[in-house]
């Protein structure tokens, strides 16, 4: 169970972020999961994988913080930076 | 597989391949379509669809049991999302039209998938590999069972 090759053929790292629990996990240990709203690959612990609860909410909540991120990227693309819908209002 | 990221899994003793699989699928099904190669596309998409109506299940609990407002407006699109998903292991003609195609290594060298994600699920040679992910996208993941 690892990750072998990541999309640019770069050496793997030593060490990647669990986007779940926050914890540094070896690529042995890793799990590829979604796209960051900058389009990168994100990763997460095998133990989360096998386990339905934190799988359903663990992804849940990391795509909801990616969907806020990317509309405050986009606001900030749009508006300049510190803008948000408040501020607009 | 230039431009692709790889995965090796293993079931070791972490229930089937199909409970495997659905579990994985339930996350990268929110990148697109899915091809599953393998060499049983009707059982394993009878078996790996039961799995996904468990998750489905337990999902609708997730959303039920929780006040997090964030997590349930995300919960109820992942879950109409996975609701709407379509299953085929018919022989392919052209491109994919199911969601999550279940077919042999053979089939999708005639037709390459066009998709992020591919779960390879039983052994076959590595230049076939090499010609059914030619298609992929980049940023796409293969995903091999040992």
């Amino acid at each position: 169970m690892a990750i072998i090759q990541l999309l640019d053929n770069a050496p793997l790292p030593q060490q990647l972020p669990c986007v779940i629990c926050g914890e540094q996990i070896t690529p042995d240990e890793a799990a590829a999961g979604l796209l960051d709203a900058d389009n990168r690959q994100q990763f997460a612990c095998n133990g989360h994988f096998w386990n339905s609860h934190q799988l359903i909410t663990g992804w849940a909540d990391f795509m909801a913080g990616e969907r806020r991120r990317r509309t405050s990227n986009q606001f900030a693309f749009e508006y300049g930076e510190g803008i948000d819908a408040r501020t607009l209002r | 597989m230039h431009g692709l990221c790889v995965e090796k899994r293993s079931l070791n003793g972490h229930g089937s391949l199909s409970w495997d699989l659905a579990h994985h699928m339930f996350v990268r099904a929110q990148c697109g379509k899915i091809a599953i190669v393998t060499n049983k596309p009707k059982e394993l998409l009878s078996a790996t669809r039961r799995q996904w109506m468990r998750i489905y299940r337990q999902g609708m609990r997730e959303q039920a049991s929780t006040l997090n407002t964030p997590r349930i407006l995300e919960l109820i699109q992942i879950l109409s999302r996975m609701q709407a998903i379509t299953f085929s292991a018919r022989s392919l003609d052209d491109l994919l039209v199911a969601d999550v195609t279940f077919a042999s290594a053979d089939d999708f060298v005639r037709i390459p998938p066009v998709c992020p994600t591919v779960y390879v699920t039983y052994g076959f040679e590595r230049e076939k590999l090499y010609m059914l992910t030619s298609w992929m996208p980049k940023n796409g993941l293969v995903v091999v069972y040992e």
